[in-house]
């Protein structure tokens, strides 16, 4: 029999039956439920009515094989379809059924290293929110009849994204940038894996990724720990995992050795250049410090960019992403051009703004930076909904203690800090630029 | 004034002064503010008026008092504070966001924004140029062309309702001086101003001290406003956008109601139970999404109705281009199933508690809170008077809904505006109704 008790162990006084003990930071508990290895967070918010949970599989685009991209999106899609239990008592689907008959909020979302799934509702609802999860997670019915309009609503999800031009480069960009590695597709896949998915791959995908081992259930809101943990152990406890082991990509990213570069060309009055850097994973301290340099250059209309070519009438916006992905990935910077402007010109522009960044540049808007992300902090953690949401990227990335520490972190930064990663970041061998072409 | 009541860890509180009305919403040992502060600048909606509206969101923002703009922007940054504001159907908003160590401070920026901004010719230049590229990019944004096509058979051109071209702004916006933005301040500051704030008791108080700084001296005067709304009648309205993947569409037609008439919230109640936005509850989501897979999302709700003003109901969804007619029959056909038949006794109940299920979700987001509240008392609602009304949804008959869904749901009277890429489908779209 596995053993899920690997973490430490804790006194007496946080015992509870059926649970390994794991830790406790800042009001947020960790258990383990000792018959099948699923890990449970649970946070207290008392007089409020609400809860939240949140279930976070550990399994996203980076699972995906080549031909098969999208199918972790395709599958989340699924998980609102019925149960073998669903269609004896002759329902739709109990997930959509808790929402029909409770108003819940409830949603989910796949990105590349984790799904997740959750539920917002009155607290006299927990049971049946708990009931419902267990249940699906791996239960659900996947025959021709669910999946082939399932496939036509995420394909329809498809082609609204597709029609955003920030969107369709952003796909060319990341092939570019990764020929190995699968952060190479975005996540809903490239529409030709999509029409040709099959009940038959989503249910080994199903099989191999949906397991309580392979889980966190997160708990946030007017519920005490004690009535939480019962609660999930009446509903959880007899789920058994698969006896092989889960299947985890290995793919290594061989080095870049020079600029990469894609354009796409269509009727649009668009014009967009994107400059992706190659950055670590989250949440390392030069996650942390990418964040804040991308912050500085695009952040708000003080930023560098934006004072230097939006103010000036080169570019209508400026903007940045940087997602909390566990391994290395293509962070953005993204430049709407102005009518007039050439994707070389600005290319060039920018690229010596960032080259000739020095400390003196930065340093005050370092400070703002910092400012912003200490308010954006408890903005986002006054409700349990945004906890949840918040604490999944920290799951997902295997140290959800580290949703403490971040503005902490922040702090120490220094201004030559951010200079000696704007250094490290913005050489050709970091780097991909695309160009998106609006010939209208 | 005031009144008070308390809900779950929030305590609700209104107050009535000199120039401004409003509410706060406390909670114990709450370290944000957040605050919301609208006032009506409506008049005659010229195209010139939409012009200097386009202009002045981002110059209130350029400069006041001492401050150039890089030098107020930082001043606010420093904080970690922001502010925004921005002009939707001529109603003016002004967003604070700060923790509560900074908000003195940073209530003292925006008190000098208020009183004292610069507006300046080099600043309004730069806006005017910016704008002009916005406005560019907007002809692009499909939803919003689908929706303001759709307002524009529904109201007339000096209604709030009413969106000019993108070309009439842009040229508007060139014509655009500093004293007309001048003007314009002075008729928000001469208005009645709506404020709600979320934070500590603390918080509540300095803000409501900004405030007063803020109103003193000042002598309202009132708006003539021009609201003229057409009776519903069909339509189909195409604009064609070949860059994009999927059309947008949105359909619907005017409402005669106002918020206090008897048949508003039996009408609200039925949009919910026909497309309850967001999430899948909805007739449409469960038909045209799930059982038919024509979309990925399908809503509709009333909009735009006010004290004392009518607004209209909208049904929002998009497809792609070949399955444009077959998404827009399913929904013409459920819009006219509902008007028809009405809904079940068991969608009655299921809907009662989902709107209570609504209310007490607001319990888990101070913000969220403050947002709904403030919407309430634009319109003039007290604090009793906004219970009252939440309970008169939740206690309306199925008689009254049913109702409320054959008088004003007009299925052969429905605006149908699309936009996207209509060029291929477009005799057929025509063709529908």
């Amino acid at each position: 029999m596995h053993d899920y008790t690997m973490k430490k162990k804790a006194p007496n006084t946080k015992n509870v039956p059926g649970y390994t003990f794991i830790d406790e930071v800042g009001g947020i508990s960790e258990y383990v439920l000792k018959t099948n290895g699923l890990t449970v967070l649970h946070k207290n918010i008392p007089d409020t009515e609400v809860v939240t949970s949140n279930i976070t599989y550990a399994v996203g685009s980076r699972d995906e094989a080549n031909g098969e991209t999208g199918i972790a999106h395709m599958l989340e899609h699924m998980l609102f379809k019925p149960t073998t239990q669903d269609l004896k008592k002759n329902i739709d689907s109990s997930a959509m059924q808790l929402e029909r008959e409770t108003g819940c909020i409830i949603n989910a979302n796949t990105w590349k290293d984790r799904t997740t799934y959750f539920f917002s509702y009155p607290v006299e609802h927990f049971s049946r929110a708990l009931q419902v999860e267990a249940e699906r997670m791996q239960d659900v019915v996947i025959t021709d009849k669910e999946f082939l309009p399932e496939r036509g609503n995420v394909l329809s999800e498809f082609d609204m994204y597709n029609g955003d031009p920030h969107f369709a480069l952003n796909v060319q960009m990341v092939c570019a940038a990764f020929h190995s590695h699968p952060y190479g597709h975005e996540t809903i896949g490239f529409r030709e894996d999509i029409e040709r998915y099959t009940p038959e791959k989503l249910q080994k995908f199903y099989t191999n990724y949906y397991r309580p081992d392979n889980a966190t259930l997160t708990i946030v809101g007017d519920i005490s720990l004690r009535a939480a943990l019962s609660a999930v152990k009446k509903e959880f406890a007899h789920l058994k995992n698969p006896a092989v082991a889960i299947v985890r990509h290995n793919s290594v990213e061989p080095a870049q050795e020079g600029l990469q570069r894609v354009s796409i060309t269509r009727p649009s009055s668009t014009n967009l250049l994107m400059i992706g850097i190659k950055h670590e994973g989250f949440p390392n301290q030069s996650w942390l410090e990418t964040s804040a340099l991308l912050s500085v250059l695009t952040g708000g209309t003080d930023s560098i960019l934006h004072t230097r070519l939006v103010d000036t009438g080169f570019a209508s916006s400026v903007q940045s992403m940087l997602e909390p992905t566990s391994e290395k990935n293509l962070g953005m910077i993204i430049i709407a051009l102005a009518p007039g402007s050439s994707h070389a010109e600005i290319e060039t522009m920018t690229r010596s703004i960032i080259t000739s960044l020095r400390v003196a540049d930065i340093t005050k808007l370092l400070k703002k930076v910092i400012q912003s992300e200490i308010t954006e902090e408890l903005f986002a953690r006054g409700s349990s909904l945004h906890i949840a949401m918040e604490l999944t990227e920290y799951i997902s990335a295997n140290t959800w203690q580290s949703y403490f520490d971040t503005v902490a972190r922040l702090k120490n930064i220094k201004p030559t800090d951010l200079i000696t990663m704007n250094k490290k970041l913005f050489v050709e061998s970091q780097m991909t630029i695309g160009y998106f072409i609006g010939t209208k | 004034m005031a009144t008070s009541l308390v809900q779950n860890n929030m305590k609700y509180t209104t107050f009535t002064a000199e120039g401004y009305h409003g509410g706060a919403i406390t909670r114990a040992s709450e370290k944000t503010v957040h605050c919301r502060i609208s006032v009506d600048l409506h008049t005659s909606h010229s195209v010139h008026q939409s012009g200097i509206e386009h202009i002045y969101t981002d110059a209130l923002l350029s400069g006041a008092g001492r401050y150039d703009r890089a030098s107020f922007i930082d001043a606010v940054s420093m904080l970690g504070a922001s502010i925004g504001v921005s002009i939707h159907n001529s109603r003016l908003t002004v967003t604070l966001r700060s923790t509560e160590e900074n908000a003195p401070k940073f209530l003292k920026l925006f008190v000098i924004m208020m009183t004292s901004p610069s507006f300046t010719s080099t600043e309004l230049k730069r806006i005017q140029t910016q704008v002009a590229l916005e406005l560019i990019e907007h002809t692009e944004d499909a939803k919003a062309v689908a929706q303001e096509n759709f307002e524009n058979t529904l109201y007339s051109s000096t209604d709030r309702r009413y969106t000019h071209t993108p070309e009439q702004i842009t040229a508007a916006t060139k014509k655009v001086t500093t004293d007309h933005l001048k003007e314009l301040h002075t008729t928000a500051m001469q208005g009645m101003w709506t404020v709600t704030v979320g934070a500590s008791t603390k918080s509540v108080a300095h803000m409501q001290s900004a405030i007063k700084v803020c109103r003193k001296g000042i002598v309202l005067s009132t708006q003539k406003r021009s609201h003229i709304q057409k009776a519903p009648a069909k339509k189909t309205v195409l604009q064609n956008i070949p860059s994009k993947q999927n059309i947008e569409f949105a359909i619907g037609t005017s409402v005669p109601l106002t918020l206090h008439h008897p048949d508003y919230l039996p009408l609200v109640f039925g949009l919910n139970v026909l497309g309850k936005w967001g999430g899948f509850t909805g007739r449409l989501m469960s038909t045209v999404r799930e059982k038919e897979g024509l979309t990925y999302g399908i809503y509709a709700k009333t909009e735009s109705v006010e004290g004392t003003e009518q607004g209209h109901y909208r049904v929002m969804t998009f497809f792609a281009p070949d399955k444009a007619v077959q998404g827009l029959t399913s929904t013409l056909r459920e819009i006219n199933k509902i008007h028809t038949k009405g809904i079940t006794q068991n969608e009655y109940e299921r809907f009662q508690t989902i709107l209570a299920t609504q209310q007490t979700l607001l319990a888990d987001s101070l913000t969220r809170s403050v947002d709904t509240l403030h919407g309430y008392l634009c319109a003039d609602f007290s604090l009793t008077e906004m219970d009252e009304y939440k309970n008169r949804l939740m206690s309306v008959t199925r008689k009254e809904i049913n109702h409320a869904l054959q008088t004003y749901l007009h299925p052969d009277k429905l605006t149908i505006s699309g936009a996207g890429p209509t060029q291929k489908v477009k005799k057929d779209i025509l063709a529908i109704q």
